[in-house]
């Protein structure tokens, strides 16, 4: 079942203790639990994994050619994890999902609905990812989410964040004209909500209260 | 124990190969990446090697005309790495190209995993065909790409629940932390618009399911690269993760298609290939005797008057 090959096992000794060593230095915010417990775990696995009889078998078969480019692959995927600082390793990133902190129970809850606002003063509710379907994959969403809470936090609409989310939502509304000629809107509206998921009445009609607005032809509010 | 792919034929390899720029090839002609440009400019912020663009040159990519242009480049670089003309150098345009389109759409606030491992793939068939030239011939090497490839799919599952287990510990596997992401990313406005999220506190099971499956599917996840070696535990992943994709979409909006589509490269193709390919060549082969037969017999084809043909 295990095959030991020294040069193998030497190899990626070396290669997962410099970038542990690397990590050092690149990534001191990365909660230290996180760095090396990693760390830690990838080095027995790795190990495992090519002392496997089939995989050693596969490694040492390879033609220089291909061992560098398997060894390059693996060393960004896996040091692009620990180094955690995807916005400069990108494409290769740190893996994570559902792994931030959540509240601990299930409480009031907050989030955001966009809306476009009609000349007649009805109201259509707009689906941003859905009218930029590149930004979709909870791009558009997340970042408009950080848009709305930078421009609430400047708490004036002339302030970089505030320009910058009237002009994204400017353009959303314009997107949503080209796409429903019909109905045009005037201006897009972004409401929060909040609500309490335990409590159907509010899980049905969450409390909503508008925070932000930006005529399609002017200048946004908050 | 065998190596997933260990014998694999040349022509599975190309299977895979028009699978993967298929794949990215649909993607990239159907997504109208020109509407980013529409967006302000400053909302998106440079990532990766593009980061090595000075500002201004960044903003003034920000333009219609220039993500158009992306776009049909891509489109004709992939559509030639499907035809196999110039199929190095088409390939590797292609993947330069994706590379910056994803980095793109990932500047706008937030970088997701979606699209990766299909992109890592088209990466790992491009460096291996040009590494390929290079190699010993009587090496059987044809399968290593789809070696690395499914390697490198199984691995970001590990990598995933690796950093989940370090970074949370035990806290993330707390009674309801999965039920508050549930909630939440079913109320945020997404593509996708399944509600079924928003009431799952009227479903009892469901919760509970949620709940006990957590920590399993972080175990399959954390085993998922003995996969390579291991028919069971690479089906028992399958088994676990195509309804653990569904069940984020149903229930969270969030859906790795790409990651779905390359779930086939973690079965053994390759005696469904060859049996493919074989019974083509032997349609070929016979139809090529049959049409070599009517040629020369009394009643086949003739060359049409004034047309040559011995006297």
């Amino acid at each position: 079942m295990f095959k030991l090959d020294a040069r193998i096992l030497l190899g990626t000794v070396a290669v997962w203790g410099a970038l542990g060593f690397l990590c050092r230095f690149f990534t001191p915010e990365t909660p230290l639990g996180a760095r090396w417990g990693q760390w830690a775990f990838w080095l027995v696995f790795l190990l495992l994994l090519v002392s496997l009889r089939p995989i050693a078998a596969f490694l040492r078969g390879l033609p220089r050619a291909h061992a560098v480019i398997l060894a390059s692959v693996f060393t960004l995927l896996l040091g692009a994890q620990l180094l955690d600082r995807s916005s400069d390793t990108f494409p290769f990133v740190s893996w994570r999902m559902f792994s931030s902190p959540a509240p601990a129970s299930v409480g009031p809850m907050a989030f955001y609905e966009c809306y476009g606002r009609t000349e007649s003063g009805d109201r259509v509710r707009l689906n941003p990812p859905r009218l930029v379907p590149p930004l979709k994959n909870y791009r558009m969403t997340v970042g408009l989410m950080q848009q709305v809470d930078g421009a609430l936090a400047a708490r004036r609409p002339d302030s970089d964040a505030g320009r910058r989310l009237s002009r994204t939502l400017r353009a959303v509304g314009k997107i949503y004209n080209r796409e429903n000629p019909p109905t045009p809107i005037r201006a897009v509206e972004v409401f929060r909500c909040q609500m309490d998921p335990r409590d159907p009445g509010t899980r049905r009609s969450p409390y909503r209260w508008l925070v932000w607005s930006a005529e399609i032809s002017g200048e946004g509010s908050p | 124990m065998r190596l997933l792919h260990e014998n694999a034929a040349p022509e599975t390899v190309t299977v895979v190969r028009k699978w993967v720029f298929g794949l990215w090839l649909c993607k990239t002609a159907t997504e109208p990446l020109h509407l980013l440009a529409e967006l302000p400019a400053e909302a998106f912020v440079a990532l990766g090697v593009w980061k090595l663009l000075p500002a201004p040159v960044w903003q003034a990519l920000h333009s219609a005309a220039f993500l158009t242009t992306i776009r049909v480049a891509t489109v004709l670089c992939l559509a030639c790495v499907l035809l196999g003309r110039l199929p190095r150098l088409s390939a590797v345009a292609a993947c330069v190209l994706l590379t910056f389109s994803q980095a793109y759409v990932r500047s706008f606030g937030y970088i997701n995993h979606a699209e990766l491992p299909l992109l890592y793939a088209a990466y790992v068939l491009t460096l291996f065909q040009i590494a390929d030239r290079r190699a010993v011939p009587e090496a059987n090497l044809s399968g290593a790409p789809l070696t690395t490839i499914a390697a490198l799919l199984l691995f970001t599952y590990a990598l995933t629940a690796s950093f989940r287990l370090s970074a949370g510990g035990l806290d993330a596997f707390r009674a309801d932390t999965l039920i508050v992401w549930t909630l939440y990313d079913a109320h945020f406005t997404t593509y996708y618009r399944w509600t079924l999220g928003r009431d799952i506190l009227d479903y009892p099971v469901l919760v509970e399911a949620l709940k006990v499956g957590f920590p399993f599917v972080t175990l399959v996840e954390l085993m998922a690269p003995l996969g390579l070696v291991s028919r069971a535990v690479r089906f028992t992943f399958l088994a676990v993760m195509i309804p653990f994709h569904l069940a984020t979409l149903f229930l969270m909006n969030i859906l790795f298609w790409e990651n779905l589509a390359l779930f086939p490269l973690l079965l053994d193709l390759d005696p469904w290939c060859r049996r493919f390919f074989g019974r083509l060549r032997a349609e070929r082969s016979t139809s090529s005797s049959r049409a070599g037969r009517s040629a020369n017999s009394p009643g086949g084809p003739r060359p049409p008057a004034g047309t040559g043909g011995s006297s």
